[in-house]
C-alpha cells in the first residue's frame, strides 16, 4: 500500500491521476455536472462564451443542431469510460488467461496460441476494426467484441513473455518440486508477479481503447447517434470546422487530455517500482 | 541459418493463409448478405438468386473460399461495386499515393526521433532527457484525428498558411502534403524517440561502454563508435514493426485531409459495403505488414553480429 | 615513466567518497590511504559493500553517478592529483598510465566489433599517429603475449565467440597496450572457472614479475590473496582496517575483522570424520542420463548416498552437475536410468504418483533473490509447504514457527515478505521451506555461492548442524572444492556429464587419483596457505 502512496508523490502520477479522475467523475456525475440535456436542441452554432437567442449561456458554445457542447462532452465521458473500460477488461480477461497457459506450458500450446496471436496482429488495428464493424454493425457490444479480438493478442504476448520469465525463476521450480498443481502455480505464483507491468500496460491500453472508440466515431463507424461521443462530435463538426473550430477542437482536447492523463499515470507507475 | 529462415517463411505463408481465411469468412460467409451488398438494398430476390448462381455462391463455403483465393493470387480481385471498375485497376495507384505519404513521414520522423532519443538517452535524468520525455508523452497521447484538428486550427484557421484539404485535384502539391505528414510524423516521432532513448540508456550503462571510458575514449567516441551501433539495433527493427500503426494512422489522416490514398479507399469501401474492395484492401495491408516484419528480421540479423556469425565456431585450444 | 623504483606509482591520501543522501551510510569510502609501487601486487580485500570497487573506480577518476569525492588526493607518480584533474587530462591518462581489467570479461568487450579492433582502438586513442599496419602488428603481439592460441583468429573474432578465459586474456592484452604503470584488476577471476582462474592468476603474476607493472587487485577471496598478493589491504564498511605485507596479514592479523574473515575462509582440509556412514542407502542413482537436444548432458551417472550422509558433487561450469540435480528432482526429464528411493524408482513416476512423492526430494536453490516468491509472506510459504507435505493446516503452522527458529530467524519473520531479508537470511528461509515438507533427501544446488564468505560459513554451519542433529541426507552441488571440503562425507567430481572420481572426502581432497581431480585440487586458490594456528577450529 505504501508503494502506491509513494507513487502518488511523483508529479507524473499525481497530474495523470488527477486528469483521469476528473473524467471519471464527469462520467459518474454527468447528470449533475452537465448544464443542459446533451440531446436538447437550442440555438445552433453559438460560439464559446456566447449566449443563444433565448439568452442561455454556453461555455463552449453549441453545435450544428444547437446542442450544448460542454454537456455533450461531459456525457461523452460516460460513453468512453463505460465502453472503453468494459472492452479493456474483457480483452484483459482473455489475454491473461491464454497468456498464462502459453507461458506456463510452452511447447505445442504456446506455439498454437502464438500463431493465432500473430495472425490477428498481422492486421493493422484499424483495418481489423473496420472489418469487424462492417461485418457486425456499429454498436457498443460490437465495439467491445472488436476491441477484445484486436487487443487480446497483444495482451497475450505481454503476459506470455512475463510468464515465461517468471517461469524460469527458482521459486516456480520450488513450487513444482513441492508438488503444487498447474492452476495454483499460474494463479498464485505467476500472476501476482505480473501485476506491476500489467498495471502500466492497462493504463495505456485503456487510453488506446478510448482513442479507438474516438476514431471509430470520427469515421462514422462508432456508436450510433445521437449518443454523445467525442469522436462522433468531431465527425459531425468536420464539415464546418474551418469556420467554427470550436465544434471539433473541444472534443479533441477532451480525448487528448484523457489519453495524456493515462500516459502520465503509466509512465509514473513504470518508474515507481524501480525506485522502491 | 537456412533452416531458421525456412521456418520463418513457412510461418509467414501460414499467417497469410489464415488471414485470407478470416477476411473471407467475415465478409462472405453469408452469401445472401453479399448479394444484398453487391446488388443493393432494392434488388429483387430473383436478381439476387440469379447473381448468386452466376457467381458460384451455391458451392460449399470451403470451395468458394479456395476459388476466391486462387483468383486473388492471380490478380483477379473482383469488381468494385462502388466504382464499377476492377479493383486491381484502382488499388495500386492509391497505394502509391499512400506510399508517398508514408515515405515523407519516415524521412521526417527517423532523423528527428533518433536525434531526440540519442540526446535524451546519452545522459539519463538530464534536463534534455526530461524535456524530451515530456514531449514524447505529449505527442504519443494525442490521437491523429485530434492532432489533425489542432494543426489545422493553427495553420489553416488562424495563420491561413496551409490548405485544409489535400485532395491534390491539380496534381501533386507540396503545400497540401505538409499537414498530413506532420500529423503522422508527430505521433510516430514521439513513439520511436522513446524506444531509441530506452535503448541508448541501456547501452550507456553497459560494461563495454565503461571499458571504453576506462580506455580513455572521448565522449564523442564513446557515443558514436561504441554506443550507437549497439543502441540502434532495437529501434531500427522497431521502425519496421511500426508500420501497422502507421497504416492505421494513415487511414484517419487521409480521411481527415481527403487525401486520395489507400486509407480513404478502404474507408469509402467500408461505408459503401464494397466487399471486393474491402477484401483487397485488407489483404494488401496485411501483406505490407508481414513484409515489413520480414524486413525487420533481416535487418536485425544483419545488424547483430551475434546472429550473423553465430555458426562460425570459436577458435579452440589452450587458453580456455 | 622514469620514476625511481622506490616512489609509489599511485598514492591514495585520505580519500573519502560521499554516498548520495538517503543511503545507509554517509561515505562509500572513508579516509582511506594506500599506495601501489612498481612491481608489486596490492590486494584490496573486503566483502560486498566494503567500498573496494568504488575505491578502484576513484583511482581512474570515474566514480559511478551519485557518488562524489569528499576529500583527499590521488597522487600519480607523486606529482599529479587525479582526484582533481581536468576531464581531458584524465582521459589521456586512462589506458595510457592506468589501465583496468574487469570482472565480467565477456560483457566488458563491445559485442559489435571484432576484439582485435578493440585492442587497436587503444592505439587510435593514445597514439593517433601510429600507422594501421603497426597497430595491427602490435595488437597481434599483445594477444600472443597473453598466451592466446592463434592470435590472428582471435584478432578477428567477436567476444561471443570466445570463452570467458579467452575474453579475460583479450581484456588484459588491451590493458597492456600502452604499457601502463598501474593495472587495476577488479575481481578479474570471480566469473571464471577455478582452473581458468588459476591460469589467469599465473598470467597476472607474470605481468608483475616480467613487466614490473604495479597492480591493484580487488577481490573478496582470501584464497586468491594468499596466492598472489605482495601486500594486503582489508576494507570493511568503507574503511581500511588493516594494511601490510601479505605474509604478516595472513599469518598474524591484527584487526578483529581480518581475523574473522580469515577464519571464515574455507580450506581444502576435509572436515573431521563423524560417525561411520550408514550401510542403508537413502538414494541410489543408476545409469542416469539426460539430453539437451543432441547434447548428452548426463552420461550414465551412478552413485549411492548412505542415509544421513552428505555427498558433494563438484565440477566446473558445463560439467552437468546442475543438470544432475535437476534431473534427480525431475525438473528436467531423464532420458534413461533410475533414481531409487525407498526401493521405488523416482525417475519413472508419473502424474499423481509423482506429485504425491515429490515431498521426498526437496531443493535449496542458488539465487537467494529468485528462489522466494516476492509476493508471498514467509509464513504463507512455509505453511503451504507443510500442507503440501501432508500436514493439517494447524500442524503446518506450528511446524513453520518451529522451523523458522531452527534456521536461526525470529518468529516475527513469518509475517514478512522476502524483500525484508538479506541474502543469507533468504537462504535460511529456503532451507526452512525445504525442511517443511519433511523430505528424506535435500538437494542444495550451489546454495552458498552467491553469499559473502562470512555468511557462507554461517549457512554451511547451519546445514551441517541440521544434518548431524536430524540425520538429514544432503546432496550438495558446488563448483568450489573448498566448500565441499567443509561439509561433505563423500565427494563426486564431475566433468562433461560424467563422474570421473567418487570417494570419501578425505581421499579425494588429500589423495586425488584422476588427473582432472588433481588439476582441480591444484587450482583451488590459497592451497599453499596455512591458516593461523590460533584460529584453527576445534576438532
Amino acid at each position: 500500500m505504501s508503494r502506491w502512496l509513494a507513487a502518488l508523490r511523483r508529479p507524473t502520477v499525481a497530474i495523470g491521476g488527477l486528469m483521469v479522475t476528473v473524467w471519471i467523475l464527469c462520467a459518474l456525475f454527468a447528470n449533475l455536472l452537465a448544464p443542459y440535456d446533451p440531446l436538447l436542441s437550442g440555438d445552433p452554432l453559438v460560439l464559446p462564451l456566447g449566449r443563444g437567442a433565448s439568452g442561455a449561456f454556453h461555455l463552449l458554445g453549441t453545435d450544428l443542431l444547437g446542442r450544448d457542447i460542454l454537456s455533450r462532452l461531459i456525457f461523452g465521458a460516460r460513453t468512453v469510460v463505460i465502453w472503453a473500460g468494459l472492452a479493456t477488461a474483457t480483452a484483459y480477461a482473455v489475454g491473461i488467461a491464454i497468456g498464462l497457459l502459453a507461458g506456463f506450458y510452452g511447447g505445442v500450446i504456446d506455439r498454437a496460441l502464438s500463431f493465432i496471436a500473430n495472425v490477428v496482429l498481422s492486421f493493422p488495428v484499424l483495418v481489423l476494426y473496420i472489418l469487424i464493424i462492417v461485418t457486425l454493425g456499429a454498436s457498443g457490444v460490437n465495439i467491445v467484441l472488436a476491441v477484445t479480438f484486436a487487443s487480446a493478442p497483444a495482451i497475450f504476448r505481454l503476459v506470455r513473455a512475463l510468464a515465461l520469465d517468471i517461469r524460469s525463476r527458482d521459486f516456480i521450480a520450488a513450487a513444482i518440486t513441492q508438488g503444487e498443481g498447474a492452476v495454483h502455480i499460474m494463479v498464485m505464483e505467476i500472476l501476482p508477479n505480473t501485476l506491476g507491468p500489467l498495471t502500466v500496460d492497462a493504463c495505456l491500453r485503456l487510453g488506446y481503447t478510448s482513442i479507438t472508440i474516438g476514431v471509430l466515431g470520427f469515421l462514422g463507424l462508432g456508436l450510433p447517434p445521437p449518443t454523445p461521443d467525442w469522436g462522433g462530435m468531431v465527425n459531425d463538426g468536420r464539415a464546418m470546422a474551418i469556420a467554427f473550430p470550436h465544434l471539433v477542437v473541444f472534443p479533441c482536447l477532451a480525448i487528448s487530455s484523457l489519453m495524456l492523463g493515462l500516459s502520465l499515470l503509466a509512465d509514473g507507475l513504470r518508474e515507481a517500482p524501480a525506485r522502491a | 541459418m537456412a533452416r531458421r529462415w525456412g521456418v520463418r517463411l513457412a510461418e509467414i505463408v501460414g499467417v497469410m493463409l489464415a488471414v485470407s481465411c478470416i477476411v473471407y469468412l467475415m465478409l462472405e460467409v453469408n452469401a445472401d448478405e453479399v448479394a444484398v451488398k453487391v446488388l443493393g438494398q432494392f434488388s429483387t430476390p430473383e436478381q439476387r438468386h440469379l447473381w448468386l448462381h452466376e457467381n458460384g455462391y451455391e458451392r460449399p463455403f470451403l470451395l468458394r473460399y479456395l476459388g476466391w483465393l486462387w483468383h486473388f493470387l492471380w490478380g483477379d480481385w473482383g469488381m468494385s461495386t462502388h466504382y464499377r471498375e476492377p479493383v486491381i485497376d484502382i488499388l495500386p495507384a492509391r497505394l502509391a499515393h499512400t506510399g508517398i505519404l508514408a515515405c515523407a513521414t519516415l524521412v521526417v520522423m527517423i532523423p528527428a526521433s533518433f536525434l531526440l532519443g540519442i540526446l535524451a538517452g546519452m545522459r539519463e535524468g538530464s534536463l534534455a532527457d526530461r524535456a524530451i520525455s515530456v514531449f514524447c508523452i505529449l505527442t504519443t497521447s494525442v490521437p491523429e484525428f485530434a492532432s489533425a484538428v489542432f494543426l489545422a486550427a493553427i495553420f489553416v484557421f488562424w495563420l491561413g498558411l496551409l490548405p485544409g484539404a489535400s485532395t491534390m485535384t491539380e496534381g501533386f502539391s507540396l503545400r497540401e502534403i505538409v499537414l498530413p505528414v506532420l500529423v503522422l510524423a508527430l505521433y510516430a516521432t514521439g513513439y520511436l524517440a522513446r524506444i531509441v532513448r530506452a535503448s541508448m540508456v541501456e547501452v550507456m550503462t553497459s560494461a563495454y561502454v565503461r571499458t571504453a571510458l576506462m580506455k580513455g575514449a572521448s565522449p564523442s567516441r564513446i557515443v558514436l563508435r561504441h554506443a550507437l551501433r549497439n543502441a540502434l539495433i532495437a529501434p531500427v527493427t522497431v521502425i519496421m514493426l511500426q508500420v501497422p500503426w502507421l497504416l492505421s494512422g494513415v487511414i484517419v489522416t487521409e480521411v481527415f485531409f481527403a487525401y486520395k490514398g489507400f486509407g480513404t479507399l478502404l474507408y469509402e469501401a467500408a461505408l459503401n459495403s464494397d466487399v471486393a474492395m474491402i477484401e483487397a484492401c485488407a489483404m494488401v495491408s496485411v501483406v505490407v505488414v508481414v513484409a515489413t516484419q520480414l524486413l525487420s528480421d533481416l535487418l536485425y540479423a544483419w545488424l547483430n553480429p551475434r546472429m550473423r556469425r553465430a555458426e562460425r565456431p570459436a577458435p579452440q585450444g589452450a587458453g580456455v | 615513466m622514469d620514476t625511481p623504483a622506490t616512489a609509489p606509482i599511485i598514492a591514495v591520501e585520505h580519500v573519502s567518497i560521499a554516498l548520495p543522501r538517503g543511503a545507509d551510510r554517509r561515505f562509500a569510502v572513508e579516509d582511506v590511504s594506500l599506495e601501489v609501487r612498481r612491481g608489486e601486487i596490492l590486494c584490496v580485500v573486503g566483502e560486498s559493500g566494503s567500498g573496494k570497487s568504488v575505491l578502484s573506480a576513484a583511482l581512474m577518476g570515474a566514480l559511478p553517478r551519485g557518488l562524489r569525492l569528499d576529500s583527499g588526493r590521488v597522487m600519480l607518480h607523486g606529482e599529479e592529483d587525479l582526484a582533481h584533474a581536468a576531464p581531458r587530462r584524465l582521459r589521456s591518462l586512462r589506458g595510457r598510465e592506468i589501465a583496468m581489467i574487469f570482472q565480467e570479461p565477456m560483457a566488458a568487450l563491445n559485442p559489435a566489433f571484432p576484439v582485435g579492433q578493440q585492442i587497436e582502438e587503444m592505439f587510435a586513442i593514445h597514439a593517433p599517429a601510429m600507422p594501421a599496419a603497426e597497430r595491427r602488428q602490435r595488437s597481434l603481439q599483445l594477444l600472443a603475449d597473453t598466451h592466446l592460441p592463434d592470435p590472428a583468429r582471435i584478432h578477428r573474432a567477436y567476444a561471443h565467440q570466445l570463452s570467458g578465459g579467452q575474453c579475460q586474456r583479450v581484456v588484459i592484452a588491451m590493458a597492456l597496450a600502452m604499457q601502463p604503470a598501474l593495472l587495476i584488476a577488479d575481481e578479474p577471476t570471480t566469473a571464471l572457472d577455478v582452473t581458468t582462474q588459476a591460469q589467469i592468476l599465473r598470467l597476472i603474476d607474470e605481468l608483475k614479475r616480467v613487466h614490473r607493472h604495479g597492480i591493484l587487485f580487488v577481490t573478496h577471496d582470501f584464497g586468491v590473496v594468499a596466492d598472489i598478493a605482495d601486500r594486503v589491504a582489508v576494507m570493511q564498511g568503507g574503511r581500511l582496517v588493516e594494511i601490510g605485507d601479505a605474509a604478516a596479514v595472513l599469518t598474524r592479523p591484527r584487526h578483529a575483522y581480518t581475523r574473522q574473515l580469515l577464519a571464515a575462509i574455507p580450506s581444502l582440509t576435509p572436515r573431521p570424520a563423524g560417525a561411520p556412514l550408514s550401510a542403508q542407502a537413502a538414494m541410489r542413482v543408476e545409469r542416469l542420463s539426460a539430453r539437451y537436444g543432441p547434447i548428452r548432458a548426463l552420461r550414465e551417472v551412478n552413485f549411492t548416498i548412505p542415509k544421513g550422509a552428505t555427498l558433494a558433487v563438484v565440477g566446473e561450469s558445463g560439467s552437468g552437475k546442475s543438470t544432475l540435480a535437476k534431473t534427480i528432482i525431475r525438473l528436467t526429464e531423464p532420458s534413461g536410468g533410475r533414481v531409487m528411493i525407498d526401493e521405488q524408482d523416482f525417475a519413472t513416476l508419473r502424474g499423481a504418483a509423482l506429485t504425491r512423492r515429490r515431498r521426498l526430494l526437496q531443493m535449496i536453490f542458488q539465487d537467494p533473490f529468485g528462489s522466494l516468491n516476492p509476493r508471498r509472506s514467509v509464513g504463507d510459504m512455509l505453511t503451504r509447504a507443510g500442507v503440501l507435505g501432508g500436514a493439517r493446516p494447524a500442524e503446518a503452522r506450528s511446524r513453520a514457527v518451529a522451523l523458522i527458529e531452527r534456521v536461526g530467524l525470529k518468529p516475527e519473520a513469518l509475517a514478512r515478505k522476502p524483500q525484508a531479508f538479506s541474502g543469507g537470511q533468504r537462504q535460511r528461509i529456503g532451507i526452512a521451506r525445504a525442511l517443511a515438507m519433511l523430505p528424506s533427501i535435500v538437494i542444495a544446488d550451489e546454495s552458498v555461492s552467491a553469499l559473502d564468505v562470512s555468511v557462507q560459513q554461517q549457512v554451511l554451519a547451519l546445514l551441517d548442524a541440521l544434518q548431524r542433529r536430524e540425520g538429514l541426507t544432503l546432496l550438495f552441488i558446488t563448483h568450489d572444492l573448498r566448500v565441499a571440503a567443509q561439509i561433505a562425507d563423500l565427494i563426486a567430481v564431475m566433468r562433461r556429464g560424467e563422474i570421473v572420481e567418487f570417494g570419501p572426502a578425505a581421499q579425494i581432497l588429500l589423495h586425488p587419483r584422476h588427473p582432472y581431480t588433481i588439476e582441480l585440487v591444484g587450482a583451488a586458490p590459497g592451497r599453499a596457505w596455512q591458516r593461523p594456528a590460533a584460529e584453527e577450529p576445534p576438532a
